[in-house]
């Protein structure tokens, strides 16, 4: 989907897109279904091997999702510190000036919902692992009415332009000299709101003008359309489509009678 | 079809303007917009090439608005005269679809990545074939010659958002043209390139001319088209000069786009 892809021509990227846009939404249904911690963790741990059995690089890995994993970390700390803080019914591990920090039940809660977040951020990774116009196909063959599909996709196409974008207004804003780590918190704010103005105005026009341009175009002229090009299921892709919803069932009773 | 030579295009007394969506409170103030365009009249013959010049404002772009349909369908306004695209009225009579324009007129916008749709560059290009229903080996015969027509080969599976400015220009000229239309409008198309991409679509005006397209080009950049059957002056949402480019005196166009 971009320029520095981690993979380039791994396993993942030649898979059909259908058996990852499977892996994705049977891996968010499983870890949403059930709070059982060890099972979440273990279809994060399906996840985590379907990235390296594909040829996805740690490092490369860290460097994608760096920003994620320290906002699941901090989440994490947060819960942990506050939940159920100045409840009668729980003991605090840590006393501090009188407050209690710290319980069981949050300790336990954060892990929860961080390694909930960890599955759709392992998932999400997984799916970045093929081109738009794949899944446009896919979606478009898994019998998805096309105007549908497109709106997800054209959505997908427009936010590297967007972030383009404000990153050109940014550097316009720095050249007439704001510079934006001198500046306190308020400045700050109105400064970034300088930042999103014009790209909103500018994105709405965009978005006007690309719609004619796709009626002038025949866009929805039709109750059906053709594709120029066709996806094709291998055996190993329907294999894997069928794989990775049995595993996540078979784990869940592995883990209830364990 | 009869013997007669159709006729690409006629205006007959186009005035069109602007609605002002004002919304001052619980009142609809409905304040008098001046016209883009008062009284054009314009005939268009087969196969010609034609430039219209004018000052930024003057009403080119909503000229090839109204003739691509555009206007009224899709942008509303007020509209009084008569559009005809091959001797059939189109600003008038809503059973005429923008769809079925597509076809028949092919409308560039200025802005590439206003219109470029797709996340590669043959999608891009069958994007028009695919919403008419063309079979697929068909869509890929023609999407495959657009691409060399066009110096795009090495770039077929490229995203858009990497290309060049005129190498987007291209994309979207190659996206047009995939409607078979007969009829070509271009808004700006040489004044954000360099002397390269100028040369370049100069050359493929050229070949559409030679194809037997009927070609009209909005630019500031006139002198690029010298070789054009006609350059037209409009000013103020008029047509204010129309005649062969050696008949026009470059004072007078200095003196309207520069003042
Ligand atoms: N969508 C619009 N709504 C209202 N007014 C418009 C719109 N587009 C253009 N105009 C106005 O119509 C006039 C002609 O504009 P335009 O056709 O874009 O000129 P040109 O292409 O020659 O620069 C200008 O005064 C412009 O402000
Ligand atoms: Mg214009």
């Amino acid at each position: 989907m971009n320029e520095n892809r981690a993979i380039k021509k791994g396993r993942l990227r030649i898979l059909d897109p259908r058996p990852k846009l499977m892996l994705m939404a049977s891996a968010s249904t499983a870890c949403m279904l059930t709070s059982n911690l060890w099972y979440i963790a273990s279809i994060l741990v399906v996840l985590v091997v379907t990235l390296l059995i594909g040829g996805m690089n740690l490092s490369l890995l860290w460097n994608r999702a760096k920003a994620i994993f320290m906002l699941i970390i901090m989440l994490f700390v947060i819960q942990t510190l506050f939940f159920g803080m100045g409840r009668a019914d729980a003991a605090p591990l840590l006393h501090i000036g009188g407050f209690g920090f710290v319980y069981t039940g949050g300790i336990l809660l954060a892990a929860m919902l961080s390694l909930r977040l960890l599955v759709i951020v392992f998932a999400g990774l997984i799916l970045l692992e093929g081109e738009i116009r794949d899944y446009l196909l896919a979606l478009v063959q898994m019998k998805i009415p096309y105007t549908f599909a497109f709106m997800v996709v054209i959505g997908l196409h427009f936010l590297p332009i967007l972030r383009e974008e404000a990153t050109n207004v940014y550097c316009c804003m720095q050249l007439r000299g704001k510079d934006f780590k001198k500046l306190k918190l308020t400045g700050k704010i109105r400064a970034y709101i300088g930042i999103c103005l014009p790209i909103l105005v500018s994105a709405l026009r965009r978005a006007d003008e690309m719609s004619i341009a796709m009626e002038t175009r025949g866009f929805r002229s039709q109750p059906r359309r053709t594709y120029m090009r066709q996806l094709k299921m291998r055996g190993a892709d329907i294999a894997l489509t069928i794989l990775f919803p049995a595993i996540f069932v078979g784990l869940y009773f592995l883990v209830k009678f364990l | 079809m009869s013997t007669e030579k159709r006729i690409p295009i006629e205006v007959r007394n186009l005035t069109f303007a602007y609605e002002r969506d004002e919304k001052s409170g619980t009142e609809t103030t409905t304040t008098a917009v001046p016209p883009a365009l008062s009284g054009i009249d314009l005939t268009i013959e087969s196969g010609t090439v034609v430039v219209l010049i004018g000052p930024s404002g003057s009403g080119k772009t909503t000229l090839c608005k109204c003739l691509t349909g555009i206007i009224p369908k899709l942008i509303k306004g007020n509209l009084d005269g008569e559009v005809l695209i091959f001797g059939r009225e189109i600003a008038q009579d809503s059973s005429v679809e923008i769809s079925m324009l597509s076809t028949q007129i092919g409308f560039v916008m200025q802005e590439p990545d206003h219109q470029i749709v797709m996340t590669t560059v043959e999608d891009d290009i069958a994007f028009g074939p695919e919403n008419s229903m063309m079979p697929s080996p068909e869509i890929r015969a023609l999407v495959d010659h657009l691409i060399a027509d066009m110096g795009l080969e090495a770039k077929a599976e490229t995203n858009p958002n990497n290309l060049s400015g005129g190498e987007k220009q291209r994309l979207t000229v190659a996206g047009v043209l995939a409607m078979e239309p007969e009829i070509m409008v271009f808004d700006e198309p040489v004044s954000s390139l360099d002397a390269v991409g100028k040369a370049h679509f100069v050359e493929i005006v050229k070949e559409l001319k030679a194809a037997g397209k009927t070609i009209i080009i909005v630019e500031h950049d006139y002198e690029v088209f010298d070789f054009a059957d006609r350059w037209i002056l409009i000013k103020d949402g008029r047509v204010a000069a129309d005649a062969i480019p050696s008949a026009i005196p470059k004072t007078l166009l200095e003196r309207e786009l520069w003042r």
